[in-house]
């Protein structure tokens, strides 16, 4: 009798077992799945690349780490208008104790001036990378962030796989900020290279710093557009980017020479070239 | 040197507490003695006092060597007062400690008791007087020379006290302090002048505890534990329309010591899967030694639940705002307890234009605070004309804690830095914006703290990187106060580098 019982609940056990492995291999596809083609446009703009749910990497070398945060800024700054409605605009920004000592914490005018709120800005200073990447994990998990912001030093295959993962199934974007020098291997949708570039022309003041701008160089892009570099540069009034010109010999697609768009609606287009 | 306190063995060979060390060790040649750690002693009863949180959740040191407990309610939970005092006597002997029990409706009559009492005495519900009858003065807590006064008058017994008249034995005394310090105890004793402990804790605003009767051992049973006591927990709060902002959890340890772990929230919490997650962090920092087998949870502050303090986030719908916010505080709280109140931190401007100071970084677990002092000029979508400059110059997105000193070659008076060298790099610069003058705030001057005044430029160098620098003081300022004060450093202001563009 109890051989019997023990039985039947061993067979229930495995079915509950290979029920549990065959979503599991169900799932594993779906999140694996590489993202639709991009429609033409988006694909030749790194700041939509960068705003698809998933795992995205910035890299730049040590001087131009600064550029790099200045980037990622900037692009809080268009995440945030972008789910602004919805009602959800919380970022978490993780760096370690050592990058804050070096560069200094992030300062909320300043902020303010970019474009993203300082209220809506959870900074977090961690004594590790790993604290980084468990606060980040976190942070995707609970479903409340916007976005999260990492700035840490090792990211393993490994580490940057559970990010990854994590950021597809919450449908949100996590950004990596990572030195140039780690070279590991790395399971994120998109990798930007960023540098500092000349800034625009002030139209107050010629000889004062413009508008920013970076080169970014893509580097890579799951099921994106072959590697390419432009100019971009940030407007601070409407905060959103703008492409400056194609370094690539890549055509750009045809973007209409209109004024800015009207604020709010679209959040982010190709504008005005000077190229 | 004398003797501070003796073991058993030694009190039957006649020693006893207060003889000198050289006469106990001529009568015994063979004694062992170690010299008093008073400190010691007091620590090991502290943690004595926590350990016995599991009898009530009212404990208190008594003197040097006692405790006293208020169980007051909690008898019935070990069935019955013999009961709960033979509990307690076979715990303290798992221990290896013999422990010297008296219960009665008072602190002193307890402490008397205990002391000079019966094994395991019991005073019955007003028999106090009676119950200490028979036991000697020093019972009564009182100071060595006015027991020497009393033992002068032929009064050893404290029911020797009950007979006299309070005028008679006032007017057998001959100091005044002796009288009251023996009529007070007295009236302490028999109930007649309230005594109160002073517990260890304040009283938690609600508690639940747990008892295994195999010590628990393995870090991977405490979720488990903490299961169990935070169910009973949140019906109490559920009761109560309480949740808890202030939380520990105690592990009573079999060899007497507690593992506690204490931890605050940002808002009211109470349901068991939050707590889970808040303590399965710090679980890992408990030494549970040999075992622990009695656990505590304490809500230790308490606040009406509500079930949104207010929205983070401004949402249209409105219907998933508040759990947008339930999911923001859980998150907030996680990352706080695992890794610091401290590390996660929110700003908020403060009314000051010296850059260093014109923000402040809390914890966010301080968050609700926070919201009050909004930043004036809110980032919401700008709809008006955009091509007006800013009111004010940029500033920069991250702001160095301490600005850096930067070497400045190719100077111009009053005008931006054409070559500059920071962390051993040389920089040309292009484009250069200011100098925006900032002066120091004169009330703080006032108060005695010089600062200089500063001019700000927002520079870029030829690679495009911006960055924020300042030349404190002015040229004429320094000249002038190199000749009022020859030991001022003149010479040409210093450089320093503030901040990062992006």
């Amino acid at each position: 009798m109890s051989g019997e019982t023990r039985g039947t609940s061993r067979s229930a056990l495995m079915a509950r077992l290979r029920q549990s492995i065959a979503e599991i291999e169900q799932s594993a596809p779906v999140l694996e799945e590489a993202p639709a083609a991009l429609p033409r446009e988006e694909a030749a703009d790194p700041a939509r690349l960068i705003l698809r749910p998933g795992l995205h990497e910035l890299t730049a070398s040590y001087e131009d780490m600064s550029a790099a945060r200045g980037f990622a800024l900037a692009m809080l700054a268009a995440r945030q208008r972008q789910r602004q409605r919805r009602g959800q605009a919380v970022f978490l920004w993780a760096m370690r104790l050592e990058d804050r000592r070096e560069f200094g914490a992030p300062y909320g005018p300043g902020l303010l001036d970019a474009g993203v709120s300082p209220e809506r800005l959870l900074t977090l200073y961690a004594r590790s990378s790993l604290d980084v990447l468990w606060a980040l994990e976190e942070g995707l998990k609970a479903g409340a962030l916007a976005g999260a912001l990492g700035e840490a030093g090792d990211v393993g295959l490994t580490e940057s796989r559970r990010l990854s993962l994590l950021a597809a199934e919450h449908r949100m974007p996590c950004w990596l900020i990572r030195p140039l020098e780690r070279k590991e291997a790395s399971a994120a949708l998109t990798r930007l290279r960023i540098r500092p570039a000349p800034s625009g022309r002030q139209v107050h003041d010629p000889a004062a710093p413009g508008a920013a701008r970076w080169q970014v160089e893509l580097e890579k892009a799951k099921a994106g557009p072959m590697p390419f570099r432009v100019t971009m540069e940030w407007d601070h009034e409407t905060h959103c980017f703008h492409m400056v010109a194609p370094l690539a010999d890549r055509a750009l697609p045809a973007a209409p020479k209109t004024e800015s768009p009207p604020a709010g609606e679209a959040a982010i287009l190709p504008l005005a070239r000077t190229g | 040197m004398r003797l501070h306190a003796v073991d058993e063995t030694a009190a039957r060979l006649g020693l006893a507490r207060g003889m000198m060390l050289t006469d106990a060790k001529a009568r015994l040649p063979g004694l062992l003695h170690a010299p008093a750690d008073m400190e010691g002693d007091r620590t090991a009863l502290q943690g004595l006092a926590e350990w016995c949180l599991r009898y009530s959740p009212f404990v208190a040191a008594d003197g040097e060597d006692g405790l006293l407990i208020d169980a007051t309610g909690c008898a019935h939970l070990f069935g019955g007062e013999e009961a709960m005092l033979a509990r307690m006597e076979s715990q303290f002997a798992k221990l290896g400690l013999k422990a010297y029990l008296g219960m009665a409706q008072t602190v002193g009559a307890a402490s008397a008791l205990a002391r000079f009492g019966p094994p395991r005495a019991i005073a019955p519900q007003g028999g106090v007087s009676e119950a200490l009858s028979a036991l000697p003065m020093a019972a009564l807590r009182l100071e060595p020379q006015v027991l020497l006064l009393l033992q002068r008058l032929g009064l050893t017994k404290i029911g020797q006290l009950y007979a006299m008249p309070r005028l008679a034995l006032a007017r057998r005394f001959r100091s005044r302090v002796a009288e009251e310090a023996v009529l007070f105890r007295l009236d302490q004793a028999l109930g007649r002048q309230p005594e109160s402990l002073n517990p260890l804790h304040p009283a938690p605003s609600f508690r639940a505890h747990a008892g295994y009767s195999e010590p628990v051992q393995d870090l991977s049973f405490l979720p488990e534990v903490l299961r169990r006591l935070s169910a009973d927990l949140k019906s109490m709060l559920v009761r109560e329309g309480q949740g808890g902002t202030r939380w520990t959890f105690r592990a009573l340890r079999v060899d007497g010591q507690v593992a506690a772990l204490s931890l605050r929230t940002a808002q009211p919490v109470r349901e068991e899967a939050h707590l889970a997650r808040l303590f399965k962090e710090r679980f890992e920092q408990m030494d549970l030694g040999l075992g622990a087998e009695y656990f505590i949870l304490s809500a230790d502050e308490a606040v009406p639940f509500t079930q949104s303090q207010g929205s983070w986030a401004e949402s249209e719908e409105g219907g998933s705002a508040s759990g947008q916010d339930e999911a923001l505080a859980g998150l907030i709280d996680r990352l706080s307890v695992r890794l610091g109140a401290e590390a996660l931190r929110l700003q908020g401007p403060c009314d000051s234009h010296v850059p260093e100071r014109a923000v402040h970084s809390r914890p966010a677990l301080e968050g609700a605070a926070m919201k009050e002092a909004a930043w004036s000029s809110s980032p919401s979508l700008p709809s008006a004309p955009l091509r007006s400059p800013p009111p004010r110059p940029l500033r920069p997105l991250r702001l160095l804690t301490k600005p850096e000193p930067i070497e400045v070659m190719a100077e111009v008076p009053d005008g931006p830095p054409m070559h500059f060298r920071w962390r051993h790099v040389p920089h040309q610069v292009t484009r250069a914006e200011g100098p925006e003058r900032i002066a120091p705030e004169w009330w703080r001057l006032q108060d005695g703290i010089f600062e200089e005044v500063r001019d700000y430029f927002r520079i870029e160098d030829v690679r495009g990187r911006r960055y924020w620098v300042f030349r404190a003081g002015l040229y004429q300022d320094r000249a002038q106060a190199r000749a009022q004060d020859r030991t001022f450093p003149g010479g040409a202001p210093s450089w320093f580098l503030h901040g990062f563009f992006a």
